[in-house]
């Protein structure tokens, strides 16, 4: 059976797992050093592991018990390098940054939130989302062509009114929970109903503290359903935050594309 | 640790809050997508699926930028009536062609999306 290297975490060198701890198909986990680092890792088969829920709850003990050793880099689930050597190569790669990510993350954990709006009809409807749609006069005397561009319109007003409540709320609460964090980051409407998502790195020692804001914010917006999760390792900020994960350019070159496309078919 | 909130039962889990809404937290939390990034399929027998999928999707994401500009356009009172109906056809038949094609693949709607890593999903 051809073998591979599967990736729990990364750690310094001061850090090694704990004796007896078993990774995929009881394969024991060791350390791979690379200079001032080690990655946790265990051989599996070179098809990797597939996504059933024991794997992800076994990846999540294996991550959890190297946790208690020292601060980790917890690895994405199916992290799998073809050899010890790859697993090497990678390390002595990226070096640098995962150090600089070590230092960042150090015992800290990571709180995930989910702000869930009412459902949808038991809040008032936004009337100026319809009021828009009066421009193309008697509905009536529409074609079929303006009927669909009108229901296309109104259902447009209809998620940009939703996106600017729920970023008005989302940077309420989030304004509130960061003083007890020490970064976060958050998606606004990622689904229509989950107003939005947030993952927040916090010290051990503030935790009370968040869990008390959490709870005053409940109080607060009784409009809404929150839901608070771990601690877990800290899954969202092993990457640097980078100016690229801004919308703006996103949004601007899409906006762009569409200008030009748009002179090509209606020049 | 424990678990705290308003008709919890008293089980180890990393919980805390709305625990009552847990059903509609599941469900609004599993319409986000794989966690685990996809791939074209490269299994011989489906690459055509695979390949149409991509295809499908920028086709898709031009369709929708191309919508979304024609509205802002009719907002902006820059179109005549007999322009909005025009492009409005045009924009149904679109419509309907794509989810003819995507069914012709064995697709579904959502399947019609890039994950994009840390930029999310391309739609």
């Amino acid at each position: 059976m051809a073998s591979a290297c599967y990736v729990y975490g990364i750690q310094s060198v001061e850090c090694s797992p704990p004796s007896g701890l078993a990774g995929f198909a009881g394969s024991p986990v060791i350390a791979i050093r690379c200079r001032a680092l080690i990655a946790a890792a265990s051989l599996v088969d070179a098809k990797g592991v597939g996504p059933t829920p024991e794997n992800l709850l076994l990846h999540e003990e294996v991550v959890e018990a190297l946790q208690l050793a020292g601060p980790l880099l917890p690895a994405r689930f199916g992290t799998v390098l073809p050899s010890d050597e790859a697993v090497v190569e990678a390390l002595a790669e990226r070096q640098a940054a995962l150090l600089f990510a070590l230092s960042r993350v150090g015992d800290r954990v990571e709180l995930g939130l989910s702000v869930l709006r009412n459902p949808p009809g038991s809040d008032g409807e936004d009337s100026s989302v319809d009021r828009g749609a009066t421009s193309f006069g008697d509905s009536t005397q529409m074609g079929v062509g303006a009927r669909y561009l009108r229901a296309k319109l109104v259902a447009h007003r209809r998620e940009a009114s939703l996106r600017r409540e729920a970023a008005a709320l989302a940077q309420g609460i989030d304004g509130v929970l960061r003083r007890h964090a020490i970064e976060s980051c958050y998606t606004v409407l990622p689904t229509p109903r989950l107003a939005m998502r947030a993952a927040y790195l916090v010290a051990p020692r503030q935790l009370g503290e968040f869990h008390k804001a959490f709870d005053e914010l409940r109080v607060v917006h009784r409009d809404h359903r929150f839901l608070l999760s771990g601690p877990w390792p800290p899954y969202s900020f092993v990457s640097p935050p980078s100016a690229l994960l801004q919308g703006e350019p996103v949004e601007k070159g899409a906006s762009l594309l569409a200008a030009a496309a748009s002179k090509l078919l209606w020049p | 640790m424990k678990l705290v909130g308003d008709t919890a039962p008293a089980v180890e889990q990393p919980l805390r809050g709305d625990l009552e809404a847990l059903c509609d937290f599941g469900r609004e939390l599993s319409q986000l997508g794989p966690v685990l990034p996809s791939r074209i399929n490269a299994d011989p027998t489906t690459t055509e699926q695979g390949l149409a999928k991509l295809v499908l999707t920028l086709v898709e994401l031009v369709r929708r930028l191309l919508e979304r500009q024609a509205i802002r356009r009719i907002e902006a009172g820059s179109l005549t009536d007999e322009e909005i109906e025009r492009m409005g056809q045009t924009f149904l038949k679109l419509d309907q062609k794509m989810a003819e094609l995507t069914a012709a693949f064995g697709l579904k709607p959502e399947d019609l999306n890039l994950n994009l890593g840390p930029l999310g999903d391309l739609m």
